[in-house]
């Protein structure tokens, strides 16, 4: 990391910059990292089977099902806030979304907007809460996670004693709307689509918009967005429900594809889209992040959790591998901004 | 000095309890001129411009831009009277480009309906020619603003200000952390702007600062009004006495007061 950034000072100005930017861009880790990864794999364990199509597939859809989420977790983080709600979300919409349609015999259609209804609530609740208490999100957001979950469960088990409800595919039938959620494009599930638009969605909003720059300014530095008349508590509320609304789109993904909506699904979900977003570049501190580089954190841990069970290693070491990845990343992520941040005194 | 004050306060006043932070204070700013606000710490120096920038509202007094009453509800409605206030924190984001802190809040956009976008060659553009035409040194204004000195960011301040229709600029405390080169160039900045036609008003203690740059001293000491003073009545030395709120052998300036 050293020798190209220092010898790259020798170098004509225009250079210089140039090879500077790309290094200290968000997105360099993740990328760097994903193509270790892969390259790990596929020498290791290639021959038994991550190069495969089914395993591409899988690590593709946990990747997507990470990456939906963490794309606009990454514009929240750069806001210079945190949700730990959304494991929890996922859960409510999967209860709610396969209630309508299982026991309320509602078309996917209506379901899904409904579902979708509930979730801008949530986002907007989670959203509110921040800004009016001016609390640290991760309080305020790990109270609503205990209250969703919870509510979702005590809910379902007065309605139907279990902690599941089976049998969504059979009831939304011939709905064409089904593809959307759990279809096949050539031999990948469609979330892989929703997952590249999503990403790409997030990262035009970050860098191509107006509201992005406003987004840059919160998280960067409060005090100064507000002096120049940006609306900070809109803005907030705003990507609350971004985040939440992915978290039901999950949902309907996890329906249809299990064919079940589960009290408990998604547990630990909220630190997953985190790890993604941080391996990503994004700061927990705000003002600093990309998309791009979430999508390739997601993509990452796709693979690490998927191909993992190749390795020799018994599966329980996951975690700790994926730990050590993430502490990595942040360490490179940390240098490289410093590096981005620290003054060139020529032109003084 | 004959033109009609484009800023003034008359007579205001602010109360936090019992404590009057600032009592019966008059200011004026006319175009083109530099109005130099000194005070010790605690003189009431923040509380006047507070309440110039629309941050606060006066307890007592009247705040008149171009002869008319105001009321300002927030620092974005003096901002649309022509206002505009330089804080200590500048209000820029370290980890942002210049030119996107440069149109921050006020960005310039392009493109039709969803698909509106926030217009990135022309701010980039923009903000270097403004900067080039107001003498700021800024070989790319793709860095982030973090990584320019202090002068540098305070001068990018003073020109986003003027490149938003500024007609007064308050500045607080502009050079206070700054070595004796780069205030220098931060001074430089105020006199272009002045010369442009904008009224400055200048917060600092640096009485050599002041001295330099201002037509007009207006001094505070415990809230109140030591007087104002033209500079061709002053001496540095009176000037210097005056901070420390030490009244004798310094003209009375009650020509100046209202």
């Amino acid at each position: 990391m050293n020798s190209p950034v220092q010898s790259g000072r020798t170098d004509a100005p225009e250079a210089r910059v140039s090879l500077r930017s790309l290094l200290v861009r968000p997105e360099f880790t993740a990328i760097a990292g994903t193509i270790a990864v892969f390259a790990f794999f596929a020498i290791f364990t290639g021959d038994a089977g991550f190069l495969s199509m089914a395993m591409t597939r899988n690590y593709l859809e946990v990747a997507a099902t990470i990456g939906i989420i963490a794309a606009p977790i990454t514009l929240l983080l750069v806001a210079g806030e945190f949700d730990l709600s959304v494991g929890a979300t996922v859960a409510a919409g999967e209860i709610v979304m396969s209630y309508l349609i299982v026991y309320a015999g509602w078309p996917v259609a209506p379901a899904f907007l409904a579902t979708v209804i509930v979730a801008i609530g949530i986002g907007a609740l989670n959203g509110y809460l921040v800004v009016k208490t001016k609390l640290p999100s991760f309080i305020i957001t790990l109270a609503t996670l205990f209250i969703i979950r919870g509510a979702v469960q005590g809910i379902l088990r007065m309605l139907n004693g279990n902690s599941v409800i089976d049998g969504v595919r059979s009831a939304a039938g011939e709905d064409p709307l089904v593809w959307l959620f759990s279809g096949m494009v050539g031999p990948f599930s469609v979330s892989l689509i929703w997952w590249i638009v999503i990403t790409g969605l997030a990262a035009w909003v970050l860098e191509s918009t107006v509201f992005g720059n406003r987004i840059f300014a919160t998280g960067g530095n409060q005090a100064a967005a507000v002096r120049t008349g940006i609306q900070v508590d809109r803005l907030k509320i705003m990507l609350y429900i971004a985040v939440a609304a992915s978290a039901v789109l999950v949902a309907a993904i996890n329906i249809f594809t299990i064919n079940q909506g589960n009290a408990n699904s998604a547990v630990g979900r909220e630190f997953e889209v985190v790890t993604a977003a941080v391996i990503g570049g994004a700061l927990l501190t705000g003002g600093y992040g990309s998309p791009i580089g979430t999508f390739f954190g997601a993509l990452l841990f796709g693979m690490v959790d998927q191909g993992f069970f190749f390795t020799p290693l018994p599966d329980v070491w996951f975690l700790t591998f994926l730990g050590f990845m993430l502490l990595i990343a942040v360490v490179i992520n940390n240098y490289t901004r410093n590096a981005a941040l620290k003054p060139r005194g020529s032109s003084q | 000095m004959t033109a009609q004050p484009y800023l003034e306060a008359v007579g205001v006043s602010k109360y936090y309890d019992n404590f009057a932070a600032l009592q019966d204070v008059t200011i004026r700013v006319r175009p083109g001129e530099v109005v130099c606000l000194l005070g010790d710490n605690g003189a009431g120096k923040s509380t006047l411009i507070q309440l110039l920038s629309g941050v606060i509202r006066p307890d007592k007094g009247v705040i008149r831009v171009n002869g008319e009453e105001q009321h300002f509800s927030s620092p974005n409605d003096a901002l649309d009277k022509g206002i505009a206030t330089v804080f200590q924190d500048l209000a820029v984001v370290p980890i942002m480009p210049v030119y996107r802190n440069f149109f921050l809040g006020r960005e310039p956009s392009t493109g039709w309906g969803p698909f509106r976008r926030f217009d990135k060659r022309h701010a980039i553009r923009a903000a270097r020619e403004e900067l080039r035409g107001m003498g700021v040194k800024v070989d790319d204004v793709r860095r982030p603003i973090g990584t320019l000195s202090g002068g540098q960011r305070q001068s990018v301040a003073v020109a986003r200000a003027v490149h938003f229709g500024a007609k007064v600029l308050i500045l607080d405390e502009p050079t206070s952390a700054l070595g004796v080169k780069q205030s220098d160039m931060v001074l430089e900045h105020v006199a272009r702007a002045r010369d442009s036609g904008i009224g400055v008003i200048l917060i600092t203690h640096n009485v050599q600062h002041a001295y330099l740059i201002a037509d007009t001293f207006t001094v505070l000491f415990l809230g109140r009004q030591l007087g104002t003073f033209s500079k061709s009545d002053l001496t540095e030395l009176q000037l210097m006495k005056l901070m420390a709120g030490k009244l004798e052998d310094t003209p009375v300036a009650t020509a100046f007061q209202s």
